[in-house]
């Protein structure tokens, strides 16, 4: 054996390890990174990405659901985003091409067709504890209203004992902007939506589960959506873009389409508080026509929804009338089996106290003064799929010197954050009874919620970011972040201004 | 007093290369070309299979490359210390994962070699899979502390610039690893993997 430092090193001086690199490897890797680095260049800002299957990382010990809780949020953004950058896709961002691709699709004279398949897959033998408390996954579903303005649905697709797939169709007319969107089980319709020049269908999921179809005649101001691919597309929901220095971009690398053709995957993730990536997507961009083919979500390792690009072509007529309302099939009542339906109101852009106070089942709070160093506070109304049946509030502001703020409000917060509490230190007790922690996964926690607020704070998270969970006279746990230190006063004065939203509204 | 003055020349280059290289793909790739030996070779000894090396020294540079425009640092020395943290950070965020330390484990289980009957030498002193299996064993930055000490030999004061851990803490940890070690090594040379 050895003796000391002096002998141990001779035994590692005498071994043979071989650390001969490849060469193949060293040059392959040294194209990616500088391509990687001359992306990341053109984008400074980091951008919101993806929209995050947000019940997939729900754990049992309160990090996980703190990261869970977190997580929910960073779907917010994706849509926010979609809403502001609808005709204006940022052309830096590493999937602008693929995007912009795909825009192509729907231009010409004849009618366009779609077809994707989303693939369900079950949770493996070997899965662990994160995949095993899935019960469903889930995609943002858009569909248009008569106003031209979109509703943001999700679509939740249940975990069942052997893969299933859903058919995704669309048909659109480029010279019109008419089009029709079905989705389909192999048994029963799950989604509809279409314009016909003067009406919108829309189906809506009737209390006895069967599907309705609802019609109504377009308003005066309404607008054909003028880029159809952002809601109809594989991109749909991810107009945004993917900036290439984002955290959230774990890798790119090659890889092969189930076709064999070549594509550049993109690996799309958050790591939780101890660096582990466990859930993430990915996306396969075809090297061909630079459209992305597939997207894929896992856990663990496993493969657990797959959206594939089987078909996209030319056609003269379309399968159904334009004309929805003349469709059948819709008046199923779901089997037993996979369930797949669609949740509407997923995310409400900017709502008012008001409408807070009368959908929350909880006690929320607002800042009764808004603090001088931030602009206005914009509220977001989200649905909570880590509580289901309850929303979630998201207060986001921006500030002149890039302190922005982000305060979280919801039932799983309040669930989840008790006990994380108990790792960071209580740093203030303010007068209107509400207690300051600080410390322990402050700054990963932070990161989360000020990326999920990106599209109004505009700015990537800081170094210098902090976070903060708040323990309210109610016994819930807002969660705040903001993007640059506070002194104590600016804190103290931020918290004591903090009242229930219902005495707000009173006032 | 030659040599001093291109010592001091090589140094300063080398800075104006990691100041160029936030900018510049040119001096970035001549960094990459400086340290992808080093990095992949610290790989393999984190993680002893090459293939798995390759992985690992990909996530670092893309990481790098994803980062260097907001790198802080000035100098070599800077960017050397940053480089070597993150292959610490990604080694450790790969092996943290049991079912990949197991796989480890057993690749290099499969690689020893019988020692001989009756030959002193080979049943005392430990090939590199019995020394790997023992390191396995030990915190994830503990393991980083034998690499860099013993397989990249790095002194102590750039281990702790790295590790950002106070170089007399070093010492007295790198002890009780040592002490680990040969204990660890012993349960290797027992059979007990």
């Amino acid at each position: 054996m050895f003796k000391d430092e002096a002998d141990f090193e001779k035994v590692v001086g005498r071994l043979n390890i071989d650390t001969e690199p490849n060469p193949a490897h060293r040059e392959k890797l040294r194209r990616q990174m500088l391509s990687v680095f001359n992306h990341a260049g053109q984008e400074p800002a980091t951008r919101i990405i993806v929209f995050r299957t947000l019940r997939s990382i729900i754990m049992k010990s309160p990090i996980t659901k703190i990261a869970a809780a977190a997580a929910i949020i960073i779907a917010v953004s994706l849509f926010g985003l979609f809403f502001q950058n609808q005709n204006s896709v940022n052309d830096f961002s590493l999937l602008a091409k693929a995007f912009a691709a795909e825009d192509n699709l729907f231009t010409g004279e004849d009618i366009v067709h779609i077809k994707n398949v989303i693939i369900v897959f079950p949770t493996g033998e070997g899965s662990d504890e994160l995949d095993s408390t899935l019960d469903f996954v889930w995609l943002p579903m858009c569909s248009l209203q008569a106003d031209g303005q979109f509703m943001f649905n999700q679509l939740k697709l249940s975990g069942y004992a052997e893969p299933y797939t859903v058919y995704d169709q669309a048909w659109y007319e480029p010279a019109t902007g008419m089009f029709i969107r079905i989705l389909k089980t192999d048994e029963n319709i799950v989604f509809a939506n279409s314009y016909d020049g003067e009406f919108v269908c829309t189906s809506q999921v009737e209390s006895d589960g069967t599907l309705q179809l609802i019609k109504e005649a377009i308003t005066e101001d309404f607008v054909p959506p003028l880029k159809p691919a952002g809601f109809l597309g594989m991109g749909a929901g991810l107009q945004s873009g993917l900036g290439q220095d984002t955290p959230m971009l774990q890798d790119i690398t090659d890889g092969v389409l189930e076709d064999g053709s070549s594509a550049q995957v993109y690996k799309v993730g958050t790591p939780d508080p101890v660096g582990e990536l466990r859930a993430y997507w990915l996306f396969r961009v075809c090297d061909d026509d630079g459209i992305i083919a597939e997207k894929e979500f896992i856990i663990s390792d496993e493969s657990r929804l797959l959206v594939r690009r089987i078909l996209a072509e030319s056609v003269q007529t379309a399968e159904y009338s334009w004309n929805l309302s003349e469709i059948e099939g819709l008046d199923v009542t779901a089997d037993a089996g996979p369930q797949v339906s669609l949740t509407p109101d997923m995310v409400i852009l900017d709502v008012s106290v008001q409408s807070m106070v009368d959908r929350a089942s909880f006690e929320t709070y607002i800042f009764a003064i808004n603090p001088s160093w931030i602009e206005q506070i914009q509220i977001v109304d989200v649905i909570d799929p880590a509580s289901p049946g309850e929303r979630m509030y998201i207060f986001a502001a921006r500030a002149d010197d890039g302190r922005h703020l982000v305060m979280v409000q919801s039932p799983t917060y309040n669930k989840a954050l008790g006990g994380l509490i108990k790792t960071g230190t209580l740093v203030y007790t303010s007068p209107n009874g509400f207690k300051i922690w600080g410390g322990g996964p402050d700054k990963w926690f932070a990161e989360i919620l000020l990326t999920s607020a990106q599209s109004v704070i505009k700015d990537p998270p800081s170094d210098d970011r902090v976070g903060y969970i708040l323990e309210s006279p109610a016994g819930t746990f807002p969660a705040l972040a903001i993007n640059g230190s506070l002194s104590d006063e600016e804190l103290h004065e931020l918290i004591d201004t903090l009242i229930p939203a219902k005495e707000y509204i009173e006032e | 007093m030659v040599g001093a003055m291109a010592k001091l020349v090589q140094h300063s280059e080398d800075d104006d290369l990691v100041l160029r290289a936030k900018t510049q793909a040119e001096a970035l790739g001549r960094l990459y070309e400086m340290y992808y030996e080093r990095i992949f070779r610290f790989c393999v000894h984190r993680l002893f299979n090459k293939e798995i090396a390759e992985d690992v020294t990909s996530a670092v540079f893309l990481q790098v490359a994803r980062g260097i425009c907001g790198f802080k640092g000035r100098s070599e020395q800077d960017f050397r210390n940053w480089l070597y943290a993150i292959a610490a950070n990604q080694a450790n965020a790969y092996i943290r994962r049991t079912s990949r330390r197991k796989k480890l484990l057993a690749e290099a289980a499969g690689s020893m070699i019988p020692a001989a009957a009756g030959c002193a030498d080979t049943s005392l002193e430990p090939d590199w899979p019995r020394l790997y299996t023992a390191i396995l064993k030990l915190k994830p930055q503990h393991q980083t502390i034998v690499t860099l000490r013993f397989f990249e030999n790095f002194s102590y004061k750039q281990i702790e610039q790295i590790l950002d851990v106070k170089e007399a803490t070093l010492r007295v940890t790198l002890h009780r690893i040592l002490n680990q070690l040969r204990n660890q090594l012993q349960t290797v040379f027992d059979g007990e993997i």
